[in-house]
């Protein structure tokens, strides 16, 4: 009853199906709130009158502080997009967005194929190669929603794990205990499997300069990290590169490889650390032990751009080490891979 | 404590205009001097104010801004009565016998050519009074209070309807071919005081019938929010018409065509020349910046521009200076002064607008700087043209 008195609470802000979380403090914007989270949603105008930070409220009620009539499309109005420069939330929200500059060039498309290869990389780990019935133009980093209908109605985002290339497009995918799709992609037969998918989104790519890299990769993020690397090697990109690879054991190391052969005909220096966090201590690995943040903050100058991929929990202390080694912000990209399991624990 | 008080340097100027108005007679021009030596002697003596003091109580400030209102009403009131043949309300009678002063006799004695200092002058004090403090509520589109005040006091300069066009129109298309209010290189201030109004008002009146078409509702009924703006002005002159006779209506008309039209220079001087790719984001590049001192106190902080358009819903107490924008001639009042001669306006300008374009345009904008260029007949603008990158 004297709720009127009570300090108003924040409220949560999920976008694009939990790839990114944001906390919105009582009236802020969900603009304002993702910005400060560093979610890029594209914005011009912020006084709603420019229309580029539209997006579709997916859950969840948000209040107007100015009528979106005068920008969305009818069309745009029944479908309920909104402008996230001018709403702020009143309960939990959740909305679909096309984040990034890079996306706002590459149409979003909805496309179908189907699964052509599966391979098992580690004992979590599933490749997947699928056969579109049309080329995706993507830029590599970004990822897409799929969609087994066989298996499960839910979609769920993955990253890209090579190059832009045609037809064909390939996933790293992990399996989360509990999940509603990942468990069945790691256990059945998937072979010629019809596929459905939306895509490119996010905004995790290589950004032009001429400053080292250092990249860092925890289980399944390796997909992006891989792609990015792979895509900069054909354009000719002389950077230096150090890649971390954060593992538990030896036997969750994949992609060695094809991360070598890379690193081999990479034209500036590049180095790949893989460091392992649960490797038994009398076991022959001599590669680096511990957290991989640990390793990351050894021989950082602060010059390095920074581009992260993983566990929520391995990004936000990797961010912490680059910001103490003077990694400005701005220079720092990442892509947290969030699972259901994560948003119902946070 | 001063930093609530610095933004009512408005209200003391009003005051002190309605004063120097009801006196009539040369007071009339002597206000008139003063005002302008203030304005442009302080920003020139006074320096920069680029604090940005933390406000505990920013209500306070809003009620600053809709105390507008009852001033802008007293304002107008005294203007009229001025020229009026009657004396409207026993206004200078009721002076006279408080205190002594008989101001109808002063208004009797008041010349043709006062009228003339009278028009200008009331003309710029409805658009600081009125305009600026319009805008900035009309902006607070969250705030219904704030949004009808605000509306009311533009209606004043018949311009209720700038609430639509400015914030819709304007904010979105700043500095492209698209906005009216941005002035292309050179053109002159006179021209867009007419290209700027007229532009302007369709604009309001488009993006009003497309919000209702879009929403299924009549174009002409009530729910048009340009309609009723227009009612409200209508509404004004016939209640001047109603106390103070054709001669107080006409004279309202005339004296709310100049603050439009004083806007319309305000307008000028805060884009003239810029560029913006319509794909990037308006960016505090794209607006004239000051931080003059006395500007900035009666102006609350419209001057700090750059940040205002790079973040349109921040309210004046939060703008920062961004001292990195790119800076206007001078203040306010000095620049609009300038833009009045163009030829001088162009010598101190011309150059800006080239040094704009090396320190900040990006590489689309460059593209565009050059055919804004060759389009501006300004010759030592037309042979600066930028190599494709």
């Amino acid at each position: 009853m004297f709720s009127f008195f009570c300090a108003k609470p924040a409220n949560k802000l999920t976008v694009n199906g939990g790839r990114h979380i944001a906390t919105c403090e009582p009236e802020e914007t969900l603009l304002s709130a993702a910005l400060r989270c560093d979610i890029a949603i594209s914005h011009s105008c912020r006084v709603g009158s420019c229309a580029s930070c539209k997006c579709k409220l997916i859950k969840g009620e948000v209040k107007e502080l100015t009528d979106s009539a005068y920008v969305l499309s009818q069309e745009e109005l029944e479908q309920g997009y909104i402008l996230a420069c001018q709403s702020v939330p009143k309960s939990d929200v959740e909305i679909d967005v096309i984040l990034g500059e890079v996306t706002a060039q590459l149409a979003v498309k909805e496309c179908s194929g189907v699964i052509t290869a599966q391979q098992k990389l580690t004992h979590d780990i599933t490749h997947l190669t699928i056969s579109l019935n049309e080329s995706m133009n993507y830029t590599s980093g970004q990822y897409a929603e799929l969609r087994i209908p066989a298996l499960s109605s839910a979609f769920r985002a993955y990253s890209f794990a090579a190059p832009s290339g045609g037809n064909q497009v390939e996933f790293f995918i992990r399996e989360v205990s509990g999940g509603e799709l990942s468990p069945l992609v790691h256990s059945q037969n998937l072979l010629i499997t019809p596929v459905e998918m939306h895509g490119p989104f996010g905004d995790f790519y290589l950004r032009e300069s001429d400053a080292p890299i250092v990249c860092v990769a925890g289980g399944s993020g390796l997909a992006p990290i891989k792609a990015l690397l792979q895509q900069a090697l054909k354009e000719g990109v002389t950077r230096d590169v150090v890649f971390y690879f954060g593992a538990r054991t030896q036997q969750d190391l994949y992609c060695t490889d094809t991360i070598l052969a890379l690193a081999k005909q990479w034209q500036g220096r590049f180095t790949y650390i893989p460091v392992l966090s649960q490797e038994p201590d009398d076991s022959p690995w001599s590669g680096q032990r511990g957290l991989v943040t640990d390793a990351l903050s050894q021989g950082l100058t602060g010059a390095e751009h920074a581009y992260l991929c993983g566990p929520p929990n391995m990004i936000d202390a990797a961010i912490e080490v680059l910001k103490t080694h003077c990694v400005q912000s701005a220079n720092i990209h990442f892509d947290k891979f969030i699972s259901k399991a994560d948003l119902v624990a946070a | 404590m001063f930093d609530y008080l610095k933004f009512s340097s408005f209200h003391l100027s009003a005051l002190i205009t309605i004063v120097m108005i009801s006196l009539g007679g040369w007071y009339i021009s002597i206000g008139f001097v003063v005002f302008f030596v203030v304005y442009i002697g302080g920003d020139w003596l006074l320096g920069d104010d680029i604090t940005e003091p933390e406000y505990k109580y920013p209500k306070l400030l809003t009620w600053q801004l809709w105390l507008a209102l009852p001033l802008i009403c007293m304002l107008v009131f005294v203007s009229v009565w001025q020229v009026a043949s009657v004396d409207v309300f026993h206004f200078g009678l009721t002076i006279a016998s408080l205190t002594g002063v008989d101001i109808n006799a002063t208004k009797e004695a008041t010349s043709i050519g006062h009228y003339l200092v009278l028009a200008s002058f009331v003309g710029i004090n409805l658009s600081i009074l009125g305009t600026l403090t319009g805008h900035e509520l009309t902006h607070r589109t969250w705030d219904p209070v704030s949004m009808l005040i605000g509306r009311w006091l533009l209606a004043f300069t018949f311009d209720a309807n700038f609430s639509i066009e400015h914030v819709y129109g304007h904010h979105r298309y700043v500095c492209t071919k698209a906005d009216p209010a941005t002035a292309p290189r050179g053109r002159s201030v006179y021209a867009h005081m007419f290209i700027s109004t007229i532009k302007g008002y369709i604009s309001a009146w488009k993006l009003e019938k497309f919000r209702l078409l879009k929403k299924h509702q009549a174009v002409f009924s009530f729910r048009n929010v340009a309609i009723r703006g227009v009612l409200m002005s209508a509404f004004l002159v016939f209640s001047v018409f109603f106390i103070a006779g054709w001669e107080g209506a006409v004279f309202f008309i005339v004296i709310a065509i100049l603050g439009k039209f004083n806007l319309e220079i305000i307008n000028f001087i805060e884009h003239y020349g810029m560029v913006r790719h319509p794909e990037l984001p308006v960016q505090p590049r794209h607006s004239w910046n000051t931080n003059k001192r006395v500007s900035s106190w009666a102006m609350f902080n419209l001057t700090r521009h750059s940040h205002h358009h790079a973040q349109g819903e921040v309210p004046f107490h939060q703008l920062k200076p961004f001292s990195e924008a790119p800076m206007m001639i001078g203040g306010y009042l000095t620049t609009y002064v300038i833009a009045l001669i163009p030829p001088l306006w162009n010598k101190l300008m011309v150059p800006k607008v080239l040094e704009w374009d090396q320190k900040y345009a990006s590489k689309e904008e460059l593209l565009l700087a050059s055919e804004a260029n060759k389009m501006s007949g300004i010759k030592a603008l037309e042979n600066v043209q930028y190599a494709a990158l």
